[in-house]
């Protein structure tokens, strides 16, 4: 199962293939969502997944936690087959996903309680993620008075206290003011750092793609099929500088948006001529 | 926008003392009403047959009278007890059946039927089978009152369950929970303002078990008091018990306002 280059990869998508079938008003819908997609996600990188909106990029990650299953392929992680969800891998959700019954630090602890990680232990590790985010003075507040960039902090600390290899995130700041976003972005790259998961990131975000990413993955419209793998070749740590200023930014940019650009109009003639 | 900014200072300029007058007369103005209140019962007391109708003056000396004697504290004190345990059961039972209904639908359709029928049927009518099932005594009272307030839990925690937030069931799928927990932290917590919805219906229901139960079961409690001192014409009595049995709901609906309102802090929060 390894690659030529002998390193193994950390995620491999074989060939996923996925269509929604539903019946309403006794009329059958279905809608392919997927369909054939197979690539290698490497070790510790940061890939983003980008593409027009329905080309299937949250249900290729919902795939890749084990929330869906696919109707044909496989998700290998690290070798290995996965059907369910597992500690190797932990989400970060759009709309945060807080229980807003729960403090802040009962909602990072979760879990780690439902995984019977005992008390002290539990609170340890969550404590050491609300620090790490900078929240660790809201531990007792609950989430609804908390703004939506702390919320996602929260949500954030909450997938890092589960210690995963891999972090799975659906548009994650897709939800939050511009401001807050930057800093978020800044955030999670520092995090990633010291940290050294892997990440897939699903964004609709070209400038937060390049910002973020080793590599974007390009989505074709639905059913969504790999369209291209681009490498970003910015360097590191990424804070340091105006990113968008470098040389290398805008070409990366200006690629994905061509692919994005002809999906997008494809899509608006086929609408606009009422093909479906 | 200058021209307003001038102009403003003016038109809030009303005498202060004519303002504080008004203030005055609304924070005063509820405990009016009901010195109005209580004049116009006394009058119309005085005035009426003391058969018909008593004024304030005679059911506070009734009240006096039944509390020294020990009545009223030992009658209040069996309905108290019947009510809490009553409340207790129809609670426990009442999530439990009711989480049973919101995570099987199919049950729930062959079941709901049957409990929107219990719930229609007046419990008046229930009295001579209850007799017979458990004769006049505590279990039987109990289950008068039980079965009103039973109902729209069960109804209203099967809602709640079913109304679970699809995001939060996800998340914590996500974390690989077991089914257990998804009810325990996702799933019960989420229809816990539902419950209390469920009480707030419940518990009109439960005082009223304890007055049927109280009249036409078992004489005895609070009840037992307004059916024996209205037997007697002593009407002054009666209106004691009647007082006490508002007083209990007044306080009931009150506590689980303040319930609702801790609960509602976070009620329907991030659905988006």
């Amino acid at each position: 199962m390894s690659s030529a280059d002998g390193r193994q990869p950390k995620i491999r998508l074989d060939d996923i293939h996925k269509t929604f079938r539903w019946t309403s008003k006794g009329k059958q819908h279905v809608v392919p969502a997927l369909e054939g997609v197979t690539f290698d996600i490497r070790p510790h990188e940061f890939l983003s997944v980008i593409g027009p909106s329905g080309c299937g990029k949250t249900t290729l990650l919902r795939i890749i936690a084990s929330l869906a299953n696919a109707d044909i392929g496989k998700v290998l992680i690290d070798g290995r087959e996965v059907t369910k969800p597992g500690p190797e891998r932990a989400m970060v959700f759009q709309a945060f996903g807080l229980f807003p019954w729960k403090t802040v630090i009962d909602n990072v602890k979760f879990p780690l309680t439902t995984r019977k990680v005992p008390d002290a232990e539990a609170t340890r590790r969550a404590r050491e993620q609300l620090r790490r985010v900078g929240l660790d003075r809201f531990e007792t507040s609950h989430p609804h008075q908390l703004s939506g960039g702390m919320q996602q902090r929260v949500g954030l600390a909450r997938a890092l206290a589960t210690e995963p290899d891999i972090l799975l995130m659906d548009e994650p700041f897709g939800a939050i003011d511009a401001q807050t976003r930057e800093y978020m972005q800044e955030e999670l790259m520092k995090i990633w750092h010291e940290t050294d998961k892997t990440v897939v990131f699903i964004t609709h975000d070209l400038d937060e793609a390049v910002l973020l990413s080793d590599r974007i993955l390009v989505l074709s419209r639905g059913p969504g099929t790999v369209r291209r793998v681009v490498d970003v070749d910015l360097p590191r740590p990424r804070w340091e500088y105006d990113v968008r200023a470098h040389p290398n930014f805008a070409p990366v940019r200006h690629e994905i948006w061509q692919l994005l650009r002809r999906d997008l109009q494809a899509q608006t003639e086929e609408e606009t001529t009422g093909g479906d | 926008m200058t021209k307003s900014a001038i102009e403003e200072p003016e038109t809030r300029a009303t005498p202060p003392a004519a303002g504080r007058l008004r203030a005055l007369v609304v924070t005063a103005l509820p405990g009016l009403a009901w010195l109005g209140f209580l004049v116009a019962w006394e009058v119309a007391g005085r005035l009426a047959d003391p058969i018909l109708f008593a004024p304030p003056t005679r059911v506070a000396d009734a009240f006096v009278e039944l509390t020294v004697s020990g009545r009223l504290p030992q009658a209040l004190l069996v309905s108290l007890q019947s009510l809490a345990v009553g409340f207790v059961l129809a609670l426990v039972v009442g999530i439990a059946v009711g989480l049973l209904l919101g995570l099987h639908p199919t049950l729930a359709r062959v079941v709901e039927p049957y409990i929107d029928a219990v719930y229609a049927t007046p419990r008046v009518v229930m009295i001579p089978l209850v007799i017979l099932w458990f004769g006049v005594g505590f279990w039987g009272r109990i289950f008068i009152i039980w079965i009103g307030g039973v109902v729209p839990i069960i109804l209203n925690t099967a809602i709640g369950v079913r109304n679970a937030r699809s995001d939060l069931v996800e998340v914590a799928k996500s974390f690989g929970v077991s089914d257990r927990q998804l009810v325990r932290h996702v799933i019960l917590p989420g229809a816990v303002p539902y419950v209390i919805g469920g009480l707030r219906i419940a518990a009109g229901r439960l005082l009223l078990g304890v007055v049927i139960a109280e009249i036409f079961l078992d004489l005895t409690g609070v009840g037992g008091i307004i059916q024996t001192e209205s037997s007697y014409f002593r009407t002054d009595n009666m209106l004691v018990g009647v007082i006490v049995f508002s007083a209990l709901g007044v306080v009931m609906i009150g506590s689980l306002g303040l319930l609702e309102k801790r609960f509602s802090r976070w009620k329907g929060q991030g659905t988006e």
